[in-house]
């Protein structure tokens, strides 16, 4: 016979004291719930949305890529929105609409999750307004050139209708939006990556350049990010600055990059006509001014 | 409204999730990366000093196996053995900074809370939430390996899993998890298995498995065959296959036969002979009960010792 010796770790413990754990939930849900709409796209029960300020909402952009859009409020109000931005790339939809007295959720830092991290997620799962679930971090979101790294993923039951909808830490700090399920995870575009898109202005300027994030190392330095130069546009900024195809950016106005995301960031808070452009070429890094074109709205290429 | 982090209920929620994140980061510290296959490493554990733990299923092949640590370190680590029968594999790397893993002195109990670690990328490690949902005594794998008892889990399998370590809410380790050992969901080594196969491989390379040389088939008995045997059986395993010059071939053992018993109990699928053909089967006389022309006989075969990393 086996001697078997009493669970005593803490969390069990913890999670054994399930009325003050379960008010606790009950509590986040509540919460989260008053900050958070139902978004309606044509005839499509999109998905969730948060609500960022009064009046503004943020959800995905795959869920509003029909019209018209509604929200519904936590009290069935419905209400017309209209998607002031959008950005693809991190799949993010910024939406104004008139219903102001949903409360704005408050906003956390994804930087303070460990893999362990308890999180929960509030959406409306085939349907289920208002729908809570639990979970831990799996893998925290990092800067870097794979894709996959850059999302926080969770693992939390998710379902359609979770889309847009905030994923919180522990105090109920909203740390991502849940924008999709790959293998029984929940995968949200990190909290950072929504604080960007909400304060970049709607008509960003661009270079008219196609790239993607590569990891370099300069002159046997530290690892960066670089920007492999796929395609110019004809006539672009870059193109008329001498940027060629092949090129790999690695820094704006004198800072390297540390992340696919910032030359979209330097291009969004550049003020001046030109900006000077890094690049390595050749194996040797050269310095290029390029224009900045004020550009088409809604346009994916920075 | 306060803030909730200062209220009383949601303090506990932090007070969970500081504990199990916690517990992964004290872990994780000893989970290692293993490059042995193509696209998605699988993870390891460092076991004992030196020595890293990992599931046989994932390692595609014996040498140029590299190991990243969770300081983002890369050393290369030597194949010291493996076995199929319970999918572990032990391999030795330099791992001066590397915590040895801290096995867990509580039982294991069905509900139990625990974590699946991993790291299968390089860098960071990845953790799964769930419980122990079923347990069960000592048992044979399909591949005919002896594990000390079933720990199934409700957890998620995930890139990674395999080779990595199920722990307690307190990072302490349970076993090894593998996605090897069952068709469907999680099953975990658990820590007695792992550390006795470790001894094994250290000592020997491989966990010596008996050998027949012959291919078997479960097959369900006439009402005349269940008669011709003493067994309250109604299925039996049809020879389907003779190796040349194999112990079944120089034993007499004939395609058609029917093997109803080894060692006089009564076998009704791979894993009931795997269970007879363990180390101490080697070299010994098994005495098999079969049917051969709607007659029972006995046959007694010499097992071999199975060379390399055959399978059934």
């Amino acid at each position: 016979m086996l001697t078997e010796r009493p669970v005593d770790d803490a969390a069990t413990k913890l999670l054994a004291s399930t009325p003050r754990l379960e008010a606790a939930l009950d509590e986040t849900a509540l919460r989260l719930r008053a900050s958070t709409v139902h978004v309606l796209a044509g005839d499509v029960a999109g998905g969730a949305g948060l609500v960022v300020e009064p009046g503004r909402v943020v959800t995905n952009a795959h869920v509003v890529t029909g019209s018209p859009v509604h929200v519904e409020t936590a009290d069935g109000r419905r209400v017309r929105a209209r998607v002031e931005r959008r950005d693809t790339w991190r799949d993010l939809a910024l939406l104004e609409t008139e219903a102001h007295d949903p409360v704005p959720a408050p906003l956390g830092d994804e930087t303070s999750l460990r893999p362990g991290s308890v999180v929960v997620a509030l959406g409306h799962p085939l349907g289920w307004a208002g729908a809570l679930a639990l979970g831990i971090v799996h893998r925290v979101a990092r800067d870097g050139p794979a894709a996959s790294v850059r999302w926080i993923h969770a693992d939390v039951r998710l379902a359609p209708g979770n889309s847009g909808g905030p994923l919180a830490d522990a105090g109920g700090r909203v740390v991502g939006i849940n924008a999709m399920v790959a293998n029984g995870l929940g995968i949200a575009v990190p909290v950072s990556a929504l604080r960007r898109f909400l304060v970049a202005p709607a008509r960003r300027p661009r270079l008219g350049v196609r790239m993607r994030p590569i990891e370099v190392r300069v002159h046997g330095g530290r690892r960066g990010i670089g920007l492999l130069v796929v395609d110019t546009i004809a006539r672009g900024a870059a193109e008329r600055a001498g940027v060629r195809a092949g090129d790999v950016l690695i820094g704006a106005d004198g800072v390297r990059f540390a992340a696919p995301f910032d030359l979209t960031d330097a291009l969004a808070l550049a003020t001046a006509a030109t900006m000077r452009i890094e690049l390595v070429r050749n194996g040797s890094v050269r310095e290029i001014d390029a224009p900045v074109d004020q550009p088409d709205p809604g346009a994916r290429a920075a | 409204m306060d803030a909730m982090e200062t209220s009383g209920a949601g303090g506990v929620l932090a007070a969970v999730s500081d504990e199990l994140s916690g517990a992964v980061q004290r872990a994780g510290a000893s989970v290692v990366a293993i490059h042995a296959r193509r696209r998605i490493p699988s993870s390891g554990v460092h076991w004992r000093a030196g020595v890293i733990v990992t599931a046989h299923h994932t390692l595609e092949r014996d040498a140029d196996i590299r190991v990243t640590l969770h300081d983002g370190r890369s050393v290369t680590a030597q194949l010291a053995g493996r076995d199929a029968g319970t999918d572990l594999a032990v391999l030795r790397a330099p791992l001066d900074d590397v915590p040895v893993a801290q096995q867990s002195a509580a039982a294991l109990a069905v509900g139990r809370i625990v974590l699946a670690l991993g790291r299968p990328w390089e860098g960071d490690v990845t953790a799964s939430l769930g419980v122990i949902s079923a347990l069960g005594g000592e048992y044979r794998t399909w591949h005919g390996g002896r594990i000390d008892r079933l720990v199934r889990l409700d957890i998620s399998i995930q890139d990674g899993f395999s080779g990595g370590p199920l722990v307690d809410a307190r990072g302490e380790v349970l076993g090894i998890n593998t996605s090897g050992l069952a068709r469907r969901g999680a099953v975990t080594v658990p820590a007695t298995t792992v550390d006795r196969v470790t001894t094994t491989l250290l000592e020997k390379g491989r966990v010596a498995r008996g050998y027949l040389g012959v291919g078997l088939q479960p097959v369900r008995l006439t009402e005349a065959l269940r008669r011709a045997t003493a067994r309250e059986t109604s299925i039996g395993l049809l020879v389907t296959h003779v190796e040349g010059d194999g112990p079944a071939e120089r034993a007499g053992v004939l395609l058609g036969d029917i093997v109803v018993g080894v060692n006089g109990r009564a076998v009704r699928d791979l894993r009931d002979v795997a269970a007879q053909l363990g180390p101490e089967s080697i070299g010994q006389r098994v005495p098999f009960d079969v049917l051969r022309g709607g007659r029972a006989a006995s046959i007694e075969i010499e097992v071999l010792e199975r060379s390399g990393g055959e399978e059934e």
